[in-house]
């Protein structure tokens, strides 16, 4: 006989029956040989830059900060994927919402940070109504870091900032492919990280105001992005404190440069500008 | 020479999307280096009256993918007892593709819907091991970097066009892939989704050299 | 990146219109991913009608600027007449093929109006060999996305204006979308009235 029952009625499934590896804790097909060595002989993967028919991977150059100040943690970010020196994309949203105050930001492989913080999303949220309690931002970043640690020299690319609030307050962890995880308060990753650090010295204090420090984490990737190649686009920001997390407006980095948002080209002639042909 | 489980087959495909119609194009064209495999290769797949994919790269990659994907959305559509909406399809195909991070579909897809939940259309463009973006245009394979620097002087910053305006614009960026980037030519096939309506499909001779 | 043509970043277009000629440049200098300059010029003016857009390595462009225009002057002080654009790609592609095995990394493009007014596009490769049968070229690290705005772009007998107009579209569209170049932009347009160079206001990331 044929159960049937499953067309009826609430249906009771088990996460380890739901589609996708995402709440099974991800199982991947291998290739028969060291997963890194095998991308790296067909030349497919693009993160020193060396020979690369066409990049698997998106997302090589990147700015991304975070600080704690007295009012919570703010994460600011740009926005832009490369491709070697092409550019993928002027507008990817490179802060992940990982709970309602806890953010995780990208910078590495998009698809790596992507998929693993999403996955972690998925496993705050269960140990959240596991343990009947707000996940903290020590144990959502340790979370990714075990899992990261499991997939330790398998060629994942992964710098990522976790930061949020807790109970404790305000935190900010710093969470990489090779397992590492370290609090602090002021931290930034990427391609254009120096920079930023350069302008963030400079402007950090702990008793920075909320709009102080906006001003002074978008002021930072703008410097970087205008250094580096690899960073660019718009600047995203968030600040989180005891009301949860704050999405602030993006700002074009032309905006910030110029002053004025950035006219669409005019010059020369549209497509359509004459009628169909 | 060593074994080498990838090709490189080629092609291009372009979505443009407006408040109420969505565009995606792709050549017909199967390529392996300088010789021309096939010309009539479709490159778009159809897995609802509102989700068509476009996949350039490695054409078996493709057809394992869109069989994976088939086998995957039957699977939602049994269980949940509904019709698979694009917002659910697009992190579906991310999901798919980075399930073979370590050996990854040599495919570079973008993903045109129809959202009936709000009558929205969107793209999403992924890389090969299913980092997704939703964007208002998008292009991928190999005259990518052709085309898209044309469809933002054309549509980057601006008022959305009309249907009509947006294929002109499609077509004319398309003819720079075309002219220039070899395993791109043929046929260009044109499908044009609208909220509750059949999708328009259209083809549109390319350059046979 | 690795590659030596891309190690500083370029983006240099060359087109031909109706009785005129134009060139646009980016305006960066980098160091891979690092930018550390945003004026540094990739055009070079070598005659009244002649001008010549290097990219790719900036040491090799400055060098190959300066011998170019020893020679150009040299030739002219000799022959007492200026010398045409064609003769200058040919003595471009000379100068270059000389160091056949141990190349300038350079990819120019030759513009000019000849003595009866016609214009004149040429490119080649860091060894010298010339291609002049297209009316528009790219080159350096936005070569790939400026070929695609200039095939969309460009039309027979464009005016003076429209050609300059073309040019600005094209280097805007094709700079977007390259990491390595940008930061500001020149547009050099030629015509029987004299040179224009105008300053192009672009993205500074």
């Amino acid at each position: 006989m044929i159960d049937l029952s499953i067309l009826s009625g609430p249906r009771n499934v088990k996460p380890s029956q739901l589609p996708g590896s995402i709440s099974r804790g991800a199982v991947f097909p291998l290739p028969g040989c060291k997963p890194v060595e095998f991308l790296e002989k067909q030349a497919y993967t693009s993160f020193d830059g060396k020979k690369a028919a066409a990049p698997l991977q998106h997302l090589h150059g990147t700015t991304t900060l975070g600080f704690v100040y007295q009012g919570g943690v703010l994460i600011a970010v740009d926005s832009r994927s490369t491709r070697g020196a092409f550019v993928g994309s002027q507008e990817v949203k490179k802060i992940i919402n990982i709970s309602p105050s806890i953010v995780g930001t990208m910078a590495g492989g998009a698809a790596d940070c992507q998929f693993w913080e999403s996955n972690l999303a998925v496993q705050c949220r269960l140990m959240q109504l596991r343990e009947r309690e707000e996940v903290s931002v020590a144990a959502a970043s340790k979370l990714l870091a075990n899992t990261l640690y499991k997939y330790r020299s398998m060629g994942l690319s992964v710098g990522t900032m976790i930061a949020g609030w807790d109970k404790l307050g305000p935190a900010l962890f710093y969470v990489d492919n090779e397992g590492r995880r370290l609090k602090g308060n002021v931290f930034s990753v990427g391609s254009g990280s120096t920079y930023a650090y350069g302008i963030l010295d400079r402007g950090y204090r702990y008793d920075l105001t909320k709009e102080e420090a906006i001003e002074l984490g978008r002021r930072a990737i703008y410097h970087a992005t205008h250094r580096d190649a690899g960073s660019g686009g718009i600047v995203n920001c968030v600040t989180i404190d005891e009301a949860g997390a704050e999405w602030h407006d993006p700002v074009d980095c032309y905006d910030l440069h110029y002053g004025s948002p950035e006219a669409p080209v005019d010059a020369g002639q549209s497509v359509l500008a004459n009628p169909a042909e | 020479m060593s074994f080498s489980p990838y090709t490189d087959n080629g092609g291009t495909c372009v979505a443009i999307a407006g408040p109420d119609y969505v565009l995606i194009a792709g050549d017909t064209r199967m390529s392996d280096g300088y010789n021309i495999l096939h010309r009539d290769i479709p490159k778009l797949s159809q897995f609802n009256e509102n989700i068509v994919m476009g996949t350039a790269g490695m054409h078996a990659d493709m057809i394992g993918l869109r069989k994976e994907l088939g086998i995957r959305q039957q699977e939602y559509e049994y269980q949940a007892r509904t019709k698979m909406g694009v917002a659910a399809f697009a992190q579906l195909l991310a999901t798919t593709l980075y399930n073979r991070r370590f050996f990854p579909f040599y495919t570079f897809n973008i993903l045109a819907g129809v959202d009936t939940k709000d009558n929205t259309c969107a793209i999403y463009t992924y890389d090969a091991v299913g980092c997704v973006l939703k964007a208002p245009y998008a292009a991928s394979g190999a005259g990518e970097s052709l085309v898209l620097p044309v469809l933002d002087a054309e549509l980057k910053a601006r008022d959305p066009v009309t249907a009509e305006e947006a294929k002109r614009v499609l077509t004319a960026a398309f003819r720079a892939a075309d002219e220039r980037e070899i395993s791109t030519g043929d046929t260009l096939m044109i499908w044009t989704m609208r909220p509750g309506q059949e999708i328009v499909k259209e083809t549109m001779p390319l350059r046979r050299d | 990146m690795g590659d030596i043509f891309s190690m500083n970043g370029s983006a240099i277009v060359g087109m031909a219109g109706k009785d005129s000629v134009a060139i646009a440049t980016d305006l960066r200098y980098g160091n891979s991913y690092q930018t550390i300059g945003t004026n540094m010029r990739k055009v070079f003016r070598l005659s009244d009608n002649l001008m010549v857009a290097l990219g790719g390595l900036a040491t090799d462009i400055q060098t190959l600027s300066a011998k170019l225009r020893f020679r150009v002057n040299l030739y002219e002080l000799e022959e007492k007449r200026p010398m045409s654009p064609k003769v200058a790609t040919r003595m471009l592609s000379q100068l270059l093929y000389k160091h056949r095995f141990g190349p300038f990394f350079v990819s120019p493009i030759v513009a000019g109006l000849s003595k009866e007014g016609e214009p004149w596009v040429a490119s080649m490769d860091s060894i010298g060999a010339v291609s002049d049968v297209d009316a528009y070229y790219s080159e350096g690290t936005a070569a790939e996305t400026l070929m695609g705005a200039c095939e969309t772009y460009w039309k027979e007998d464009m005016t003076p204006e429209q050609l300059g107009g073309t040019v600005e579209r094209v280097i805007q569209a094709g700079m977007g979308r390259d990491a390595f170049s940008g930061w500001g932009a020149e547009v050099w347009l030629l015509t029987s009235e004299g040179l224009e160079v105008r300053e192009v206001k672009t993205r500074q990331d």
